[in-house]
C-alpha cells in the first residue's frame, strides 16, 4: 500500500506543475500586452517601462516562469490594480469565505443527499423514491442562479426569515474583525458570542442552500443506485435471517457496504463546489473566491485572476489525490492486502 | 430505431422529456410566426408594463415583449448551447477515440492532456476561457465546447477500447484494411449509440453553462435575447426585472430537464441491464 501511496501522490507533480504553466501564461494570454494588463488603463508608458525591468517581463520566457514560482512559493502573488492591494492579503480573506461556504454546502448536500438515497433504496417503488428521483433530477436540471434568486425573493424578501446577502450584518456588528477569515470560527471561539454566531450562520444558510442543491442531487441519485444494489445481495438476507433489526440492517451492513461510491460522489462533488461556487457568490453577494474571479476579470485584473485559478486547480487536484489515498483506508479489502 | 420506440412507449419520463423538447423546438423554428412583437420592437412609453392583456407575460425595460422575446430566446439559447454541445463531442470523440484505438504513446499523451483540463473544475475553464477570448456569446461556444471536451473524451474511449477488442475488428486488420478504414468505418459507427446519450445529456449542461456565463456578464451584447442574458438583464433591474428574472429562468429550467429526462431515458435504453427492470 505505501508504494501506491507515494505513486499516486508522485503523478500528481506533472499536474501541479502543468497548472503553474498555465496560471503563468494567463499573463500573457489576457488581451493586450503583460505591463499594461498589470498597471490597468491610467498607466503611462514611463510606468510600463519600469515595470517590465522589475518583473523581468523583458527577459526570456522560462526566466520569467522561474522568477513567477518563486515569487508564488514565497507568497508573493502580486498586486491588484484595482484595489492596490497585496493579492495574498485579498486572499486571506477570500479563501475562507469561500472554504467555509463550501463546507457547509458539502454537509447540508451529504447529509440530505445520503439519507434521501438510502430512504429511497430502503422502500423503492413508493413516495419517498419518488422524491428523491425528482430531487435527483430537478437538482441537476435547476438554473443554480435562478434558484438562488428565487430563494432569496421568498426567504429574505417576503418572509423576512433570513438576511438577503452577505457574510455578516456589518452594521450590527461594526467591530466585528475577523482574525482567521472563517467567521463561524470566530463568532464561536474568538468572540464567544452567540448572538453574532446566530447572525452568521442566518447569513450562512441560503447560499449553503442554494450551492448544496447540484451535489445533493447527484449524491441522492449516487446513494440510491448503490444502496439498491447492496441490499440485494446475500450477506443482506443472512443478517436479516439472524435477527438483526431493520435499522441496524440498511446502516450497519448496507451502508457501510455501500460507501465507496457515496464517498467518491462526495469528493468529485467538492470540485464542482470550487466552480458552482462563482454563480451562489454572485447571487449573495459573497465575498469569496468565485467573486474574485469575476471581479478580476472584469476589469482585466491579471494577478488576482493567476492567484485564484492557481489556487482553485491545486485545490481540486489535492481533493482528487486524498479521495483516491482514502479508499485504502475506507476499504477493509484493501488494508489489509498492504499489511500482509 | 422501432425497438426504440417501443421502449419509449413504456418508459414516461423519457416520453415527458421529449414532449418537453419539442415543444422548445416549436419555439425556436416558428419564433417568427409565433411571436405578437419582434425580438428588439419596443413600444415607446410601455416600460415594465405587467403580464396580461396585449403583452401576454408583460414587457421589459425598454417596453419589449417578453413573451416574444422569450420565443426568439428559445433559438439563440438552443443554437449556441448546440454549438457548444457539438464541438465538446467533436473534439472530445476525435481525441477519445485515437487514444482508444492507437493505445501505447499516443495514448498516454492524449490523456495525459485530459486529465490535465479535468484538473480544472470545468466552469472555472469556461470563465477563464471567456477571459481570454473576450466576452461575446460567439465565445461563449467555445468556451463552453472547449471545457465540456474531456470528459467526452474519456467516455468515448472507453467505449472505443471495448469494441476494439470485438472480434470483427480484429477480422477488419486480418482484411488488411487501413487504420482510417477502420476506425471510421467499423469503430466510430459502433460507438455512435453512446456518443447521442451523451450529447442529449451534454445538451442540458451546456444549455445551464451557457446560461451561467451569461448571468455572469460574460456574454457579451446585454440586449441579444438569450435567456441566461434576459435574466441578467432583469437581475440588474432588481425588483422591476423580477418577472422577467422568473420566466427566463423557468424557460432554462424546462429546456435543461427536457434533455435530462429524455438522455436518462436514452441511457436506460442501452443499458440492458436497467431494461429487464
Amino acid at each position: 500500500m505505501f508504494s501506491y501511496f507515494v505513486r499516486r501522490m508522485l503523478s500528481t507533480l506533472p499536474m501541479l506543475i502543468a497548472v503553474s504553466v498555465v496560471s503563468f501564461l494567463l499573463l500573457h494570454a489576457l488581451p493586450g500586452d503583460p505591463a499594461s494588463v498589470l498597471l490597468g488603463q491610467r498607466a503611462t508608458e514611463e510606468n510600463k517601462r519600469e515595470l517590465r525591468s522589475r518583473l523581468g517581463l523583458d527577459q526570456p520566457v522560462h526566466v520569467q516562469y522561474a522568477r513567477y514560482v518563486g515569487d508564488m512559493a514565497q507568497g508573493d502573488f502580486g498586486e491588484s490594480h484595482r484595489t492596490n492591494q497585496p493579492v495574498a492579503e485579498e486572499l486571506k480573506q477570500r479563501i475562507p469565505a469561500t472554504i467555509e461556504l463550501a463546507l457547509a454546502a458539502m454537509l447540508i448536500a451529504s447529509i440530505v443527499g445520503v439519507s434521501l438515497g438510502i430512504m429511497a433504496a430502503v422502500k423503492p417503488r413508493t413516495i419517498a423514491d419518488f422524491a428523491c428521483l425528482s430531487v435527483a433530477l430537478t437538482g441537476v436540471s435547476m438554473p443554480v442562479f435562478w434558484l438562488g434568486f428565487l430563494v432569496q425573493k421568498l426567504f429574505a424578501g417576503e418572509l423576512k426569515w433570513l438576511p438577503f446577502s452577505g457574510r455578516l450584518d456589518f452594521g450590527a456588528w461594526s467591530t466585528f474583525e475577523s482574525d482567521t477569515g472563517f467567521y463561524v470560527i470566530d463568532a464561536a471561539f474568538v468572540y464567544q458570542n452567540p448572538e453574532l454566531l446566530f447572525d452568521v450562520l442566518t447569513h450562512l444558510t441560503l447560499p449553503a442552500f442554494v450551492l448544496a442543491t447540484v451535489p445533493m442531487a447527484l449524491i441522492a441519485r449516487i446513494t440510491r443506485a448503490t444502496m439498491l444494489e447492496t441490499l440485494k445481495q446475500d450477506f443482506i438476507r443472512t443478517a436479516k435471517a439472524k435477527g438483526a433489526g431493520p435499522a441496524a440492517v440498511v446502516i450497519r451492513h448496507g451502508l457501510r457496504n455501500a460507501l465507496i461510491p457515496i464517498i467518491t460522489a462526495i469528493a468529485t462533488q467538492f470540485g464542482y463546489l470550487l466552480g458552482g461556487a462563482v454563480l451562489t457568490e454572485t447571487i449573495f453577494a459573497w465575498p469569496g473566491l468565485g467573486r474574485y474571479v469575476i471581479e478580476a476579470i472584469d476589469v482585466l485584473d491579471a494577478r488576482p485572476l493567476q492567484a485564484s485559478v492557481l489556487i482553485i486547480a491545486c485545490t481540486f487536484i489535492i481533493v482528487n489525490l486524498l479521495t483516491d489515498l482514502s479508499y485504502a483506508f475506507i476499504d477493509p479489502r484493501l488494508r489489509k492486502r498492504g499489511a500482509a | 430505431m422501432k425497438d426504440f420506440v417501443r421502449f419509449l412507449k413504456t418508459h414516461r419520463p423519457a416520453q415527458a422529456g421529449l414532449v418537453l423538447i419539442v415543444v422548445v423546438l416549436i419555439a425556436a423554428l416558428f419564433a417568427d410566426l409565433l411571436a405578437p412583437f419582434g425580438p428588439m420592437e419596443a413600444v415607446p412609453n410601455r416600460f415594465f408594463a405587467p403580464a396580461g392583456g396585449e403583452h401576454l407575460l408583460g414587457t421589459d425595460s425598454q417596453g419589449r415583449d417578453i413573451f416574444s422575446r422569450l420565443l426568439h430566446g428559445a433559438r439563440y439559447t438552443l443554437l449556441v448551447a448546440m454549438a457548444a454541445t457539438l464541438l465538446s463531442l467533436l473534439t472530445g470523440s476525435i481525441v477519445g477515440a485515437v487514444a482508444g484505438y492507437f493505445g501505447g504513446k499516443v495514448e498516454t499523451m492524449l490523456m495525459r492532456g485530459v486529465d490535465f483540463m479535468m484538473s480544472f473544475p470545468s466552469f472555472l475553464l469556461a470563465v477563464v476561457a471567456v477571459a481570454i477570448l473576450g466576452k461575446s456569446l460567439e465565445n461563449l461556444i467555445w468556451a463552453v465546447g472547449i471545457a465540456g471536451a474531456p470528459s467526452f473524451a474519456r467516455q468515448v474511449r472507453a467505449e472505443v477500447l471495448r469494441i476494439k477488442g470485438l472480434e470483427f475488428i480484429e477480422s477488419a486488420h486480418s482484411l488488411g484494411y487501413s487504420h482510417l478504414r477502420i476506425l471510421g468505418r467499423h469503430v466510430v459507427p459502433n460507438c455512435l449509440t453512446p456518443i447521442i446519450v451523451l450529447g442529449t445529456l451534454g445538451m442540458g449542461g451546456s444549455i445551464l453553462s451557457v446560461a451561467g456565463l451569461a448571468f455572469l456578464g460574460l456574454g457579451g451584447d446585454p440586449f441579444v435575447p438569450e435567456w441566461g442574458l434576459m435574466l441578467k438583464l432583469g437581475w440588474d433591474q432588481s425588483s422591476y426585472g423580477a418577472p422577467q428574472v422568473g420566466m427566463a429562468g423557468a424557460c432554462i429550467l424546462i429546456t435543461v430537464l427536457g434533455f435530462n429526462l429524455l438522455g436518462d431515458g436514452l441511457r436506460d435504453w442501452l443499458d440492458p441491464r436497467s431494461r429487464q427492470r
